[in-house]
This record gives C-alpha cells, structure tokens and sequence, in this order.
C-alpha cells in the first residue's frame, strides 16, 4: 500500500465523520427527550451544542479539499473523499432540524401527550442517522438496506399524522397549538429520515461509482 | 469534430525477438479526441504508439502480427509508403529535438521537401504554424536564431509547429512533457486542447494527472495488453477493472 498519506487523511475523515454522526444523533434523542419531558434546560444543550456540529462539517470539508489538493485521489478514493463533503453537509442538516424541534418546545403552552406516532417517528429517525452513517463509513451493505426499508414505513406513518392531528383539533380546538406544533415536528422528523437517505445513497455511490446514487 | 474512428486496431501483436511486448490489442481511437496511453514503465505503451506510425520497423528483430488502419488502410500493408504514412501521422518525443538550425530552417524543414519551395508560401507555413503552436509571438523577431537556444518548452513547440507544418492528421505525444517545468507543460496541454479541434491526438503518459487533464479516452496497459479503454472521465471515477484501479489509486504493485 504505496499511498500512505491518503490513506491517513481518508482515515481522518471517515473518523470525523464518526464522530459528527455521533454528535448528531445525540442531538437529535436529546430534543426527543427534551420534547417528552418538556425539558427546556435539556433544549439549551441541544442549541448549544450545534456550534460544536458545525464545526465538525467545516473540518471534513477542509480535510477534503486539502486531500484532494495534495494527494489527487482518483476512482474509489476520489469518490469517497468527494461524498464525504455531501455526508457532512447532510448530517449538519440533521443536527438543524434536531434544533428546530427543541425551538418548537419554547412555543408549546401547558401539558401535551406526544403522539404515538411522532414518538415512532423520532425512534426510527434516530436509528437511521445512526445506520447511515455506519453504513457510510464502514461500507455496511445491510445497514444501508435497512435504512432504505425504515424510509418507506416512516413516509407511511408521516401520511398518517396529518388526520390524525385534525381529528385532534375537531374534538378539542384548545389542542390546536399544539397539534400544528406537532405536525411541524413530524414534518422535522421525516426530514431527518430523507437526509439519512442521502447519507446511504452517496455511501452507495462511494461504493458503485453511479451517478444515480448522487 | 466527428465521431468517426480514425485509427481501427486489430489483434495487434508485437515480437522483439522472442519477447511479445504486445498481446492481442483492440482500440478504436477517435477522430478529433486525445486518447491517452498511461501503464506502468515497461507495459508496452510506447511500443504501441510506435506502431500506429511504424516507428518500430527499424527496431532489429521486431515482427508485428495484426491490423493498423488509419481511415480504411492497413498501414501494415504492403503496398505502403512509410514516408507518407508518418507525414500523415506526425510524432513528438519526450526529449524536444530540434534541428541545429534557425527556428524558421526548423519549421520549414518538412514543408519544402514535401510541398513547396516558393518562399512566399513557406513563410506563411511557418507563421501559421508557429502561430498554431503558440510560440509565434515569443519568436516572430528571431526567426534566423538557431533553435538550440531556445527553453526546453519552448523547443517542443517549435517541434510540435515542426510537426504541424507538414499537415499531418494524427499527432502522436510519446511523454511530450516528461523534461519539462509545470508552466511549459501547461503551455503543451492547453495546445493540445487546442490542436484536437484540427487533428487526432494519441499521448503516452506517466503522469496519470496529466491524462486525466487532456484527453478525452484513456487506455491502461499492463505487461503489453490493454487492460481497460474507456471514456478518461469514467476510467478515472469509476474503473471497471481492478487492475486499472490498483494502478491508478496508486496501491499497484
């Protein structure tokens, strides 16, 4: 293996990678949490803590052009190197939305139940920013699949909130606030589900190389 | 431009002696394209681009099996002119090797044996392919300066307008850059950008870099067979062969 120094900054980023992904789906269980338990201090720390998200995209964005500058990867490593950037760019996405729904929380008045469905809705979504990027990094042909199979039941249950959270408002208009909050929150959810679609599509392009996959 | 095949090359096979340098290679290369040659040293890539102006026949011991043809014509046949075959296929070589003459003695050189001797005409010859080789401005005021006085780079232009001053159809770059700073070889890629609106381009390089930047296909030879031979911008995205990409990574070997 002649090209040692690539393989040292793909390393790099493929562990930075690891790491934001870690960041980010924490974020994202803790504005769950905070949503469940109306915790707004539990908020603060997810706003806080996008600074640090951010940061991870702009350090695998600068170790990727850098690589590309001086190492002038092709086929395979280009590939990967070059989606890393996309990957990145996904997960700070991710890592928005998980503040959206902590935002959201300062706007909700009084005691609410959470739907059951937003509840499943924000499990699977934690599941699969966790499977795609493992199946980023790691070439993981079956967490890939599995994320592609999450995606549909999560469209299914999303079409589903919508008249679910109207016959809310019809039986009791004093929900109507919340109901909107919520849909709001589902819609950030879903979000979420296609970015890590994203992830698993460019995770596919690293490893086929074809341009349906970008 | 067209999206004719210039050159066909059929189950091509060369012998130095007992020693096969080419095995069984097919290509079609395209009119008004640069197709790139890139493989390790010794895998056969300049005994190849030899053979599409059979440079190789004054090699002692080589036998070449197979079909050349450039618009139809074997050029392996018989009833060939080898001196007309390589004014219509021109060659440049890695170490620019101009004449010990003055720059215009350089350029003029091909045009009055095979053309003209009315010097109205060569001169323009001379400046129009000076100017297509991008030195004329550099030159125009020193046209009766021995050539050897010019740069490196500066020499492979004036071999290149060389080359072009006779009129030849394909170009053939046997590691045209190879002796030269980044800035002269910059100077030859952007010409050849240039020349294949007018001329089929065939390059051996070493410098994967530089086939990626200039040509439009790329072949990869391995121990004397083309391995792969694809548009350049998918063999260096996307390789279908392992080998090509185990060489092109850098993880050969």
């Amino acid at each position: 293996m002649p090209r040692k120094a690539l393989d040292r900054e793909m390393e790099k980023i493929k562990r930075d990678i690891m790491e934001m992904s870690e960041l980010v789906r924490y974020a994202v269980s803790k504005a769950m949490t905070a949503l469940e338990k109306n915790d707004r201090k539990l908020g603060e720390e997810v706003i806080l803590g996008d600074e640090l998200i951010d940061n991870y995209q702009t350090q695998i964005r600068r170790r990727s052009i850098q690589a590309i500058a001086l190492q002038q990867p092709v086929a395979k490593d280009l590939r990967v190197i070059g989606i890393s950037m996309d990957v990145a760019y996904n997960l700070e996405r991710i890592g928005d939305y998980a503040k959206d729904i902590v935002e959201i929380l300062e706007h909700m008045n009084g005691s609410y139940v959470i739907p059951e469905e937003i509840d499943r809705l924000g499990e699977m979504a934690l599941k699969m920013v966790e499977d795609s990027a493992d199946a980023f990094v790691n070439e993981r042909k079956e967490k890939i699949e599995a994320v592609l199979m999450m995606e549909e039941e999560v469209d299914t249950i999303y079409e589903s909130t919508f008249p679910l959270l109207k016959k809310t408002v019809k039986e009791d208009s004093e929900q109507c606030t919340s109901a909107l909050n919520f849909a709001l929150i589902a819609k950030f959810l879903e979000r979420i589900a296609d970015h890590s679609v994203n992830i698993v599509n460019r995770a596919l392009y690293g490893i086929h190389g074809r341009e349906e996959y970008l | 431009m067209t999206d004719e095949n210039k050159i066909v090359i059929r189950d091509l096979n060369l012998w130095y002696g007992d020693k096969r340098a080419l095995i069984d290679n097919n290509m079609d290369i395209r009119e008004n394209k640069v197709t790139a040659i890139i493989g390790p040293s010794g895998c056969g890539k300049s005994t190849f681009i030899r053979c599409l102006n059979r440079m190789n026949d004054p090699v002692e011991g080589v036998r070449v099996t197979g079909e050349v043809r450039i618009d139809s014509k074997n050029i392996y046949d018989k009833d060939v002119d080898v001196v007309a075959l390589r004014k219509k296929v021109g060659m440049l070589f890695q170490k620019p090797n101009p004449f010990p003459m003055s720059i215009y003695d350089n350029v003029a050189y091909g045009p009055r044996i095979h053309c003209t001797r009315d010097k109205k005409k060569l001169r323009e010859i001379v400046e129009e392919s000076l100017r297509n080789a991008t030195l004329w401005e550099e030159v125009s005021d020193r046209l009766d300066k021995s050539a050897l006085d010019l740069s490196g780079g500066q020499q492979q232009r004036l071999c290149i307008a060389r080359t072009l001053a006779v009129k030849p159809e394909i170009i053939l770059f046997d590691e045209p850059c190879s002796a030269l700073d980044p800035i002269s070889t910059g100077k030859i890629e952007d010409l050849i950008h240039e020349l294949k609106r007018e001329y089929t381009i065939v390059i051996v390089t070493h410098n994967m870099q530089q086939a990626a930047r200039v040509s439009d296909y790329t072949a990869y030879f391995l121990l004397g067979k083309m391995i792969e031979f694809g548009k350049t911008k998918e063999l260096f995205e996307n390789p279908k062969e392992k080998e090509t990409e185990d060489y092109i990574t850098g993880r050969f070997g």
